[in-house]
């Protein structure tokens, strides 16, 4: 039989377009547009908007409590640490000093908070380079911090306002110290399996996505992106909120700004926040969690008029909420910056260009991102 | 490093695994999960609060039928499961206790019906105390 060269379905040149999500099951709901020759990218443009819920506008028809449970929709995986920027932003605008006990509680669930949300990391970055075991260790033992949650706050994900304006739902309940304890040694666990120096991980991680110090800084790169790039920065010490200056820990600090290099940063930060956890634990006070005008829920307490911006140190990097009040019940407008938001689009889109299609899924995870709080 | 690989082989292979095989059994449910509803619409006083605080508005409060309204003549709370984002508000702002959340978390149905927990049904499914029970489904 004769083959028809000029039928052929080659392509004549081996540029092509080449789609990464919004339905792969490895990038979340987010896609990147990638225009690509062979296996080198040449063009890369980042295509959100699949996850948009409109929280901005939906907070401001709510009241603080109904928008503290909204605010741990932004970032699923980071439920209690939004709850806590919310917290601030709305105490900082009514002038509330709240009480010692729930300062330290709010530093232990966010830390708790914070582990989990490494392990994610850790996890889906496994599954991006085909690690699958590794995905699924720490998905496993993520659900021990979950199993906690359930207990302090009712549900396993979304704690649903836990940490409100005022103080906390609840207080802890009777025997969680020694559960949180035992939840701990399990983490070191989990942190030795993430420490193998497996050379096949090695070589996918080492020397790839490499982010310069001048760069991450131009491109707004914050938090462990940027620490890993060689930058000592990190709100809880900088500007602490709650009580964060009565705790030592380490900054961790890489120079290189590779994968390899913000993996490890991530690793560290979970020993680092073991240490705040212990710490916290040794000087818990007793008393109170909750101002008593928060206790009942209310319908009419008003905000006072002004204006706030509260940035935290999220496990992302820094989430933030701009918050107005015009004296009513309900803020008159309120904007979130979440850290996904600058690492998705111009850090995502520099580190990809250039690289090759293997290295995408590696590139993506690497930079701790979640697609619900760049759409919001 | 290599002989790390083998140490974690042989643990695995004599350790329990992490997971359970649900239904057959399940992980211990704390006390004060936020479950499915259960309301006892005799001490309720038709005040409202509940409506007001819900934050995905799942609750609604409708008149008692006819053969109902000699005995309850105000209106009272009827709650959509599929709305219900189970935060606890109004067992908070409820002033006689009656709307509270139980720790059935067992709320999958095959009858959408009965996503609507309401508060005059004689069917024993739509009232206060749950659907299907875990226990239930596993005999």
């Amino acid at each position: 039989m004769k083959i028809n060269r000029e039928m052929s379905v080659l392509p004549k040149s081996n540029e092509y377009d080449f789609y990464f999500g919004p339905c792969h099951p490895g990038s979340g709901n987010f896609g990147v547009k990638l225009k690509v020759k062979g296996e080198k990218i040449i063009s890369v443009l980042s295509d959100p908007g699949y996850l948009h819920r409109g929280f901005e506008k939906l907070m401001e028809y709510r009241l603080p409590l109904q928008n503290a449970m909204l605010s741990d929709r932004i970032c699923v995986l980071e439920s209690l640490a939004w709850e806590l920027v919310h917290a601030e932003a709305m105490e900082e605008l009514m002038d509330l000093e709240i009480p010692e006990r729930a300062k330290y509680i709010r530093v232990i669930m966010v830390e708790l908070s914070r582990i989990q949300s490494h392990l994610i990391w850790w996890g889906v970055l496994s599954a991006g380079i085909g690690f699958d075991t590794g995905f699924k260790i720490a998905f496993g033992y993520r659900d021990y911090i979950l199993d906690l949650f359930a207990d302090i706050t009712g549900g396993r994900v979304y704690p649903a306002g836990y940490i409100c304006p005022g103080g906390l739902r609840r207080n802890f309940p009777m025997g969680i110290e020694e559960k949180i304890g035992k939840v701990l040694d399990k983490i070191y666990e989990a942190v030795k399996y993430i420490e193998t120096g497996n050379p096949t991980f090695l070589s996918r991680t080492k020397g790839i996505g490499v982010l310069k110090l001048e760069d991450a800084i131009n491109l707004g790169a914050t938090g462990p992106v940027l620490r890993a790039s060689g930058l000592k920065t990190d709100i809880r010490k900088d500007d602490p909120y709650e009580v964060y200056n009565r705790f030592n820990f380490e900054i961790p600090v890489r120079e290189e700004g590779d994968i390899y290099s913000r993996y490890m940063i991530g690793l560290e930060e979970i020993k680092e926040s073991v240490k705040i956890l212990k710490q916290a634990f040794e000087d818990l006070p007793e008393g109170e969690v909750i101002l008593p005008k928060f206790k009942k829920p209310k319908l009419n307490m008003k905000i006072k008029e002004g204006e706030v911006y509260v940035h935290n140190e999220i496990a992302r990097g820094e989430g933030g909420m701009h918050i107005i009040s015009n004296g009513g019940v309900r803020p008159y407008r309120v904007k979130v910056r979440g850290p996904s938001f600058s690492h998705m689009i111009p850090v995502l889109e520099y580190l990809l260009q250039g690289a090759e299609i293997a290295d995408v899924p590696a590139i993506y995870w690497s930079l701790n991102v979640c697609p619900a709080d760049l759409d919001r | 490093m290599e002989f790390g690989i083998v140490y974690h082989l042989f643990k695995n292979l004599f350790s329990k695994p992490m997971t359970v095989s649900f239904p057959y059994e399940s992980i211990e449910i704390p006390k004060g999960y936020r479950g499915e509803h259960s309301y006892d619409r005799d001490r309720c006083i038709s005040c409202g609060l509940c409506a007001k605080i819900c934050p995905d508005k799942a609750i609604e409060m409708i008149e008692a039928p006819e053969k109902h309204k000699g005995k309850y003549p105000k209106k009272y709370p009827q709650i959509d499961l599929g709305k219900c984002c189970f935060c606890g508000f109004c067992e908070d702002i409820c002033p006689k206790n009656c709307l509270k959340l139980t720790n059935n978390f067992f709320l999958s149905t095959f009858d959408k019906s009965s996503i609507i927990k309401m508060p005059f049904s004689e069917d024993k499914k739509y009232n206060s105390g749950a659907r299907i029970q875990y226990s239930e489904f596993r005999n």
